[in-house]
C-alpha cells in the first residue's frame, strides 16, 4: 500500500486516486503470468470448459437464441442497443458472399425477399451451406492459417507434386461437414488411424505444406526450422497458443518453458525430411492394408444404397403428402425434368451406371438416324466404359476391335437451354442426337475431357424419348469408350422433391423427421467414391519408423547444442497428463506420438481446442472475432470481449459433434448476425470499435471474391471444382521479376483461367498480383487474419489491368446480348447485377450522364461507351464491399 | 477494471497501435493524408491511418534515402576492394584453407590468384582493383566494410538473408522496415522502389522485396527505367487521360453516394480516395523516369551513352531522381537470373567481373560524384554489394572459378552519416575469412536504420506472439566505425 502526503492528496486527487487503483492492481495481480499458478490456469482460455448459464434479457425476441441473449445482456450493461435488422436484400448479400464467397443474382436476392414465409432466411442459409461453393469459400480461411502454396521456395522454388489434393480435401471437409475433431486428426495423425484411407492419407499433406529449402547452409538447423514450423502451425492453429516463442528460451509472457516446447516438438521428432519426390509421395491405391481396403469398399457400396434406398423412401412419402397437399404441386412433380435430381441424361461411370447397345459389326448405313433401334437390329447390351485398360480407367465391357457403334436413349419432359458433353475416346468418335452430329473429334485422350458441343445441339432435343448414337473408331493401342450428356440451365423445375423437402418439408413432416432426412443425405455425401483423376498419388507424411531419435532441449534454439533430453509431452498449462504412447503394433511404420497428440486436442476436456475454433468460425462471419487475436489466446493476445458466449457456443459445438455447419447454421439464425451494419450516432461515439457487437461489421470483398465476382458478374465464371491448379494470365512484367525465364509459370486454357481463384496456382516466389495486391495471405508464416489496405496500386490495378478492362468488355457484350432495346436498359441491368438488387435511380442518372459525356465529348460509340460503364460497374464500392 | 493485455510492456506507440487494433481488420485507410490536402473535409475518421504516411523519427537521422545496389551472386572481395597481395605468388598451388561454399565445406584447395592489378586513390590511398578505375576516384567519401560475414553461402537462403535477415522467408525486407518506420513524403510515388535486370529477378523473386507479415503497402515495387514504370500504370488500352479523368469522376459520383449513411466507414473514403492518388501517380511516376530529360554532362558523367554502361548508368540516375522526389529507399539489382548473367563467377572469373563491373563502375561512381555535387550525398546512404563475396580457391580443378563465400566478404557505404575514406576490419591475407572486428549482416542492417533516424533495438512489429525485429530479437549494434 503506498503512503502518500496529504497535501499530494488534496492537490491532485484524481490522479493519485487512478495511480493508486492502479498499484492495487499491480498488488493484486502479483503472480507472474509466465507460470503455471491460479492466475494463469484460471486465466480466461486456460480455465476449464463449463456451459455457461444464459443470461436474461428484456426482448423475447433475443431470448430464443442463447447467442444473442449474450450479446444483448451485453450491450445493455453498457447502455447500448442492438441494430435493427438490416433490409433483406443486404442480408441475402451478406449471407451469399459470407458462405459461398459469390454475389447473388438480382433474381437470386428477389425471389428471397418475395418469400414472405416465417423460416425464409432459413431456408436460404441452409440451401446455402448445402451449396458445393461453401467449401471452396471456406477452405481457404483454414488454408491461411496453414500457409498453404504448392512450391518449395529458395533457389529452385520446386513444385510440391500432388499436394492440391490437400487443398481439395479441406474443400470437401468443408462441403461434407467434417466433424472438426476428425478434421484435426487426419491431418496430425491420418496415418496412423485405425481407419485410414485415402482421404485421411492425403489430409497429412498438412506436414508438407511449408517453404524447405533443398540446399540449407545447415541440414540439422534447417531441420529444426521445419520441425519449428509445424510446431507453430499446430499450436497456433489448432490451440491458439504460441509455443514458438519458447524455443530459444522459456516464454517471456506466457507459462510456456522451452523444455515444454521441445516436449511439444518430440511429437513430430520421426517425421521425415521434405523431398522433392518419392520419400513423401504415395500411392493412394496402396493406402491401407488390401483386405480391409475391400472391407471398407463393400461397406461404403451397401452403406450409399442403404441410404439411397432411405432417402428414396421419405422422398415417396413426401411426394404423396405434397400431392395431397396441393393439385398443382402434384402435377409439378410429375413433370420432372429427367427423374433425376442431377440433370445427368447420360451418364459416364462415375456418375452413374450407363447401359448402352453397341455392336462391333458394321450396322446398316441408317444406324444413326432417327428411327433406327438397336435393340431390334439385335446389338448387344453392356454398361459402359468400353474396352481395354488404359491409364486411369477400367472398362466394364470389353472391346479390342477397330470399330464400335453404340446406342443408347434417354427421356425429356423439359428441353434444356444447352448440353454439356464430356468423354473418354481411343480413338475417333462421331456422336449423334437424334439422328442429327453433335459432335466429332480425331485422336485419342487419356482423360475425361469435354467435347465441344455444335451451337445447335439443343435444337436437336424433344420432349419424350432421346436416342444417342456414337462410333468410334481404333487404328491400333488400348480402346476406350464412356461418355456422358448433361443438361446446362435447365428450366428450374419445381417438382425436383429434394428441393420441395428443404423449402416446404415444414409442412409435411416433423422437425425431427427432416433432421433424419437431412442427415441421410449428408451421410450420402461422406461415402462418396474416391476421385480417380490422374494417378491417384499424394504428397503426404512418412516417418523414419516405429522409433524416434531422442529429443533434446537445445540452448538458444541451436540445432547444434544438445540440452536435457525430453519426451513428447502436451503443454501443462492446459492440464495434460503425461502422454502414453502405445507400443508398435506388427506392421506399424510410425512412432504413433502424431496420434496421442491429436488425441489430446481433441479431447472435450482440451481448455483450447474448441474456443480457438468457434472463434475462428466467429471471425469469418462478422470480420472479428470475439477474441481478435485468433491464433494467441495467451496473454499477449487479446482478450476475449465476450468469454461466456464464446464458451457457451465451444461447449455447444463439442454437443453437437464438432459440427462446424451446425454452428455455422445457429450463427447466422441469431439475430445478431442478421442486424444492419449502418452507423447509429450513439453506439457509435460509444464503442467505435463495434468490440460488443451492436452492429454487423462491413467488409471488403477478399482478394479471391474480387477476382471472382469479376468473373461471374461478366457471367465468365467457370465452377468446376477440384483438381489441379491453374496457371492465371500474368503480365509479361511480373514474369520478369523471376529469376528463371518465364517464371517457369504456366498457361492454362481460358476455361480453365476462369475457374474460381481458390484453384490460382500458388508458387511462393510468383505470385498473382490479383491477389496479393488485395492482402491476400502470406504463404510463408500462419495468417490468422487478413490485412485490409487501400492503397493507390488496387486502383491502378482495377482500372487499367488487362485483366479487369477485359472482363468490363465481356460483361458489356453479356449486357448487349441479354438486353434488347436501348443503352438505358443495358445500364439498369449491369447496376441490377452488380448490386444484386434493383438499380438505384439516381446511380443510373449518373451513369447515364456518363454515358451521354462519352459519346458527344469523347465521340465514343455505344459499344465503347458501355464497356466505360462496364469497367466503373466492377470498380463500384457498392461491388466491392459488403453491407 | 483490467489493464490492457495487449500493450507491450504495458506501452503502445504509434507503430505499434496500427498492428494492436489492425490485427488485419483495421482499414489501413488514407484518409488521414487526404483530411490533410482539405479532400475530405470533416468526413475523415481519425481511426483511419495510412500506413505509408510520414511518421517522425526515432532519433536524429542523418540520412533521407537509401541507395541499395545490390551486386547479386557474390562479388569476389579480393578482385575488388580488398587488396591480398600474398594471394598472387600462390596462384595455382594447392594449400590448407577452410572454407565452405557451394561445393560444401573443404579444408584445403587450389588458389585462384587475383586477375588484376590494384592501386591506391585518393587522399586515404585505398587500394582498388583495375576493375573499378571510376569508382577508385570517390574512396574518399566511401566506407569499406571488409570483414562482413553472413550464415549462409547459399544464394537462395542468403539473398533473404541480406534482404530481411533470415535464413527462410516470411521476414519483411530492409526496405519495408524503413517505410514502415519512417513512412513516405511523396504519396504520389511507392516508398520503396525496386529495379530489377534486365536478365531477369534475383533467385526467389519478389521474396526478396516483400513486407512478409506486414501488410503489403510496405512491399517494395518494382519499377521498370524505360516504358511503363509500374505494373498497370498505363492507361488501358483506347483510354486517354480526359477520358479517364470522367470515367473516374463519375466513378466518385458513384462512390459518393453510397457514401451517404456510411459516412463513418473510412475504408469506403480511403477507396475513393485511392482513385485520385491512382490518377496522380499516372503523370508523377512517368515524370519521375524521364531520364532522357537529363542534360549530356550529367548523361556522360554516368556513361548514359549507348555503351555498356547505359543499362546501369540509367538506373542510377533514376535512383537519384528518385532520391528527389523523396523515395525512402531503392534497391537497384546488378545481375539477374542464374549463373554468369550476374556475379556468380564460379567459371570464369576473368570473363564475368569483367563484364559486370565494366557496366556498373562509371555509372556509380556517376552516382556518387552527381549526388555530392547536389549535396545530396550527405542525405542519402548508399550501399554496395552481394549477398557474400568468394572464396580464394577454386571450385573446380580448371578454371578461374571462385566459390561462395559468407565467412568474410566486402560491402561498401557512402554519404549520409558515413565517414569517408575507411576501411573497417580486415579478412586474413588470402581473404577467406574476417578476422579483424568482424561484422555481420545484422550490424549492417543497424547501421542502415540508424542512419535513418530508427533505432534498430526498438523498431519493432508485433507478429506471432513476439515483437519482431529485423535485427533480431537480441538485437544488434551498427558499424560506429564507419560512421561519422
Amino acid at each position: 500500500m503506498m503512503i502518500l502526503p496529504q497535501s499530494y492528496l488534496f492537490r491532485y486527487p484524481i490522479m493519485i486516486l487512478g495511480a493508486f487503483l492502479i498499484s492495487q492492481l499491480f498488488l493484486f495481480s502479483e503472480e507472474k503470468t509466465n507460470e503455471i499458478n491460479e492466475t494463469t490456469k484460471n486465466f480466461w482460455s486456460n480455465r476449464p470448459l463449463k456451459t455457461p448459464k444464459i443470461p436474461k434479457v428484456n426482448d423475447p425476441e433475443w431470448q430464443k437464441n442463447p447467442i444473442d441473449a449474450f450479446i444483448l445482456s451485453k450491450l445493455a450493461d453498457n447502455g447500448l442497443s442492438p441494430n435493427p435488422s438490416a433490409s433483406r436484400d443486404e442480408l441475402a448479400r451478406r449471407a451469399y458472399l459470407n458462405i459461398t464467397g459469390l454475389v447473388p443474382t438480382p433474381e437470386q436476392v428477389a425471389n428471397f425477399v418475395a418469400d414472405k414465409s416465417s423460416d425464409a432466411w432459413s431456408k436460404l442459409v441452409n440451401q446455402l451451406l448445402d451449396s458445393s461453393q461453401y467449401g471452396e469459400k471456406w477452405a481457404r480461411h483454414w488454408l491461411d492459417v496453414v500457409r498453404y502454396a504448392e512450391s518449395n521456395g529458395f533457389e529452385r522454388d520446386s513444385n510440391k507434386p500432388h499436394i492440391w489434393r490437400y487443398r481439395d480435401w479441406v474443400i470437401d471437409a468443408y462441403n461434407n461437414d467434417k466433424p472438426y475433431d476428425r478434421f484435426i486428426m487426419e491431418q496430425l495423425a491420418g496415418d496412423e488411424l485405425d481407419d485410414l484411407n485415402y482421404e485421411s492419407m492425403i489430409a497429412t499433406g498438412f506436414f508438407r505444406l511449408m517453404q524447405w529449402d533443398d540446399e540449407p547452409v545447415d541440414r540439422l538447423q534447417h531441420r529444426y526450422d521445419v520441425l519449428d514450423d509445424i510446431v507453430r502451425v499446430t499450436s497456433e492453429g489448432f490451440l491458439g497458443m504460441t509455443i514458438g516463442c519458447a524455443r530459444c528460451h522459456d516464454h517471456k509472457i506466457d507459462p510456456i518453458k522451452q523444455k515444454d516446447y521441445y516436449s511439444f516438438v518430440a511429437f513430430f521428432n520421426g517425421v521425415t525430411n521434405n523431398d522433392k519426390g518419392r520419400g513423401v509421395i504415395v500411392d493412394l491405391n496402396q493406402v491401407g492394408d488390401p483386405q480391409k481396403r475391400k472391407e471398407q469398399e463393400k461397406i461404403r457400396q451397401d452403406k450409399t444404397t442403404d441410404l439411397k434406398n432411405r432417402i428414396t423412401a421419405i422422398e415417396k412419402i413426401a411426394t404423396k403428402r405434397f400431392a395431397k397437399l396441393d393439385a398443382k404441386l402434384a402435377k409439378e412433380l410429375e413433370q420432372n425434368l429427367t427423374g433425376l435430381s442431377d440433370n445427368v441424361l447420360v451418364a459416364n461411370h462415375r456418375k452413374r451406371e450407363q447401359r448402352w447397345h453397341y455392336t462391333t459389326e458394321k450396322p446398316s448405313p441408317n444406324w444413326s438416324a432417327v428411327g433406327f433401334r438397336a435393340q431390334e437390329a439385335k446389338w448387344k447390351s453392356g454398361i459402359a466404359p468400353f474396352g481395354g485398360s488404359v491409364p486411369n480407367e477400367k472398362s466394364k465391357t470389353p472391346w479390342n476391335t477397330a470399330n464400335i457403334w453404340l446406342q443408347t436413349s434417354f427421356q425429356l419432359t423439359v428441353i434444356p437451354k444447352a448440353l454439356k458433353m464430356q468423354a473418354y475416346h481411343d480413338e475417333d468418335i462421331e456422336v449423334y442426337l437424334n439422328g442429327q452430329q453433335i459432335a466429332k473429334r480425331i485422336g485419342f485422350v487419356t482423360k475425361y475431357i469435354e467435347v465441344p458441343l455444335d451451337q445447335k445441339t439443343a435444337s436437336a432435343l424433344q420432349t419424350g424419348r432421346n436416342v444417342v448414337s456414337v462410333h468410334v473408331k481404333n487404328s491400333g493401342g488400348g480402346q476406350f469408350f464412356d461418355l456422358s450428356l448433361e443438361a446446362v440451365d435447365a428450366p428450374k423445375v419445381s417438382g425436383n422433391i429434394a428441393d420441395l423437402i428443404r423449402d416446404r418439408g415444414k409442412e409435411i413432416f416433423s422437425e425431427d423427421q427432416l433432421s433424419t432426412y437431412r442427415q441421410f443425405g449428408n451421410d450420402l455425401k461422406k461415402f462418396k467414391a474416391p476421385k480417380s483423376s490422374g494417378p491417384m498419388q499424394a504428397m503426404v507424411v512418412k516417418e523414419f519408423g516405429t522409433n524416434a531419435e531422442q529429443m533434446h532441449v537445445h540452448y538458444r534454439g541451436n540445432a547444434n547444442v544438445k540440452g536435457d533430453p525430453v519426451d513428447p509431452a502436451f503443454p501443462p498449462i492446459l492440464g495434460g497428463t503425461k502422454p502414453t504412447i502405445p507400443a508398435p503394433k506388427s506392421g506399424q511404420k510410425t512412432t504413433g506420438r502424431r496420434k496421442v497428440l491429436a488425441q489430446w486436442i481433441t479431447e472435450s476436456t482440451n481448455p483450447r481446442t474448441s474456443r480457438v475454433a468457434v472463434n475462428r468460425v466467429w471471425q469469418n462471419h462478422f470480420g472479428k472475432g470475439i477474441s481478435s487475436s485468433p491464433s494467441d489466446f495467451g496473454y499477449l493476445g487479446v482478450e476475449a470481449t465476450h468469454p461466456e458466449l464464446l464458451d457457451w457456443m465451444a461447449t455447444e459445438f463439442v454437443r453437437r459433434k464438432w459440427s462446424v455447419k451446425e454452428l455455422q447454421r445457429m450463427i447466422m439464425l441469431s439475430k445478431t448476425y442478421q442486424m444492419s451494419s449502418r452507423a447509429q450516432k450513439e453506439s457509435l461515439a460509444k464503442d467505435p470499435q463495434n468490440n460488443l457487437v451492436w452492429r454487423f461489421n462491413m467488409r471488403r470483398m477478399s482478394a479471391e471474391e474480387i477476382r471472382d465476382n469479376i468473373l461471374a458478374v461478366a457471367g465468365q465464371l467457370n465452377l468446376k471444382m477440384g483438381g489441379e491448379s491453374f496457371y492465371s494470365k500474368l503480365d509479361e512484367a511480373v514474369l520478369a521479376t523471376s529469376s528463371t525465364k518465364g517464371g517457369k509459370w504456366g498457361n492454362s486454357p481460358l476455361e480453365e483461367q476462369n475457374r474460381r481463384a481458390v484453384y490460382i496456382k500458388i508458387k511462393r516466389s510468383l505470385k498473382d498480383p490479383m491477389l496479393t495486391g488485395f492482402d491476400f495471405a502470406d504463404t510463408d508464416a500462419p495468417c490468422p487474419q487478413r490485412f485490409t489496405t487501400t492503397v493507390a496500386t488496387q486502383a491502378l490495378n482495377m482500372i487499367n489491368s488487362n485483366f479487369v478492362n477485359e472482363k468490363a468488355a465481356i460483361f458489356a457484350k453479356r449486357l448487349e446480348e441479354e438486353v434488347n432495346g436501348d443503352m438505358s436498359a443495358r445500364i439498369k441491368r449491369g447496376l441490377e447485377i452488380v448490386t444484386s438488387k434493383p438499380a438505384n435511380p439516381k446511380s443510373l442518372e449518373i451513369a447515364e450522364q456518363m454515358i451521354k459525356t462519352l459519346k458527344d465529348e469523347h465521340g465514343l460509340d455505344d459499344q465503347n461507351a458501355l464497356q466505360r460503364f462496364c469497367l466503373v460497374a466492377l470498380n463500384m464500392n457498392e461491388f466491392i464491399f459488403v453491407d | 477494471m483490467k489493464l490492457p493485455r495487449n500493450t507491450f510492456c504495458g506501452q503502445t506507440h504509434r507503430r505499434e497501435f496500427m498492428h494492436t487494433v489492425g490485427g488485419g481488420f483495421t482499414s489501413m485507410a488514407l484518409t488521414g493524408m487526404l483530411a490533410n490536402d482539405g479532400f475530405f473535409k470533416g468526413s475523415a475518421n481519425a481511426a483511419g491511418g495510412n500506413p505509408l504516411y510520414p511518421k517522425p523519427q526515432m532519433m536524429p537521422a542523418k540520412a533521407k534515402s537509401v541507395i541499395f545496389l545490390f551486386m547479386y551472386g557474390g562479388p569476389s572481395h579480393m578482385d575488388t576492394f580488398d587488396h591480398k597481395p600474398k594471394l598472387y605468388p600462390l596462384d595455382g598451388q594447392t594449400i590448407e584453407v577452410k572454407t565452405h561454399g557451394r561445393g560444401g565445406k573443404k579444408n584445403k584447395g587450389r588458389v585462384v590468384g587475383p586477375k588484376w592489378s590494384f592501386k591506391p586513390y585518393g587522399q586515404c590511398g585505398k587500394m582498388v582493383s583495375e576493375l573499378f578505375p571510376h569508382v577508385g576516384t570517390c574512396v574518399d567519401d566511401m566506407a569499406f566494410l571488409h570483414s562482413m560475414t553472413a550464415d549462409s553461402p547459399i544464394h537462395g537462403s542468403a539473398m533473404l538473408m541480406m534482404n530481411s535477415g533470415s535464413l527462410i522467408s516470411g521476414k519483411p525486407s530492409l526496405g519495408s522496415w524503413v517505410n514502415y518506420g519512417l513512412g513516405s513524403v511523396n504519396q504520389n510515388l511507392p516508398g520503396y522502389v525496386v529495379m530489377l535486370d534486365h536478365t531477369g529477378g534475383p533467385i526467389s523473386g519478389a521474396k526478396n522485396w516483400t513486407s512478409g507479415y506486414m501488410p503489403a503497402s510496405y512491399q517494395g515495387t518494382v519499377f521498370r527505367p524505360t516504358g511503363d514504370p509500374i505494373l498497370n500504370l498505363k492507361h488501358s488500352k483506347g483510354m486517354d487521360a480526359i477520358e479517364q479523368r470522367k470515367v473516374i469522376t463519375s466513378l466518385n459520383q458513384l462512390n459518393s453516394q453510397h457514401l451517404s449513411g456510411r459516412e463513418d466507414n473510412s475504408n469506403l473514403s480511403a477507396r475513393i480516395a485511392s482513385y485520385e492518388l491512382a490518377y496522380n501517380m499516372q503523370s508523377t511516376a512517368p515524370e519521375a523516369i524521364d531520364v532522357d530529360s537529363e542534360p549530356q554532362h550529367v548523361k556522360d558523367l554516368y556513361g548514359l551513352d549507348g555503351s555498356r554502361t547505359d543499362d546501369f548508368a540509367r538506373k542510377c540516375i533514376l535512383s537519384r531522381r528518385l532520391v528527389e522526389r523523396g523515395v525512402r529507399f531503392i534497391q537497384v539489382y546488378s545481375g539477374g537470373a542464374h549463373n554468369d548473367s550476374n556475379w556468380d563467377a564460379h567459371g570464369d572469373l576473368t570473363k564475368n567481373h569483367d563484364y559486370h563491373c565494366g557496366r556498373t563502375d562509371k555509372p556509380i561512381a556517376g552516382l556518387l560524384k552527381d549526388l555530392k555535387q547536389r549535396g545530396l550525398l550527405e542525405e542519402t546512404l548508399v550501399v554496395w554489394g552481394g549477398e557474400f563475396g568468394r572464396q580464394p580457391t577454386a571450385e573446380y580443378a580448371k578454371g578461374t572459378g571462385r566459390d561462395h563465400n559468407a565467412l568474410g566478404f566486402t560491402m561498401w557505404m557512402a554519404g549520409g552519416g558515413i565517414k569517408g575514406g575507411v576501411s573497417v576490419g580486415t579478412t586474413d591475407e588470402l581473404g577467406s575469412k574476417a578476422v579483424e572486428n568482424p561484422y555481420h549482416v545484422r550490424n549492417l542492417h543497424a547501421t542502415v536504420l540508424n542512419l535513418m533516424g530508427l533505432d534498430q533495438n526498438n523498431l519493432s512489429y508485433f507478429y506471432n506472439g513476439l515483437n519482431q525485429k529485423l535485427v533480431g530479437v537480441e538485437g544488434a549494434e551498427p558499424i560506429y566505425q564507419a560512421m561519422a
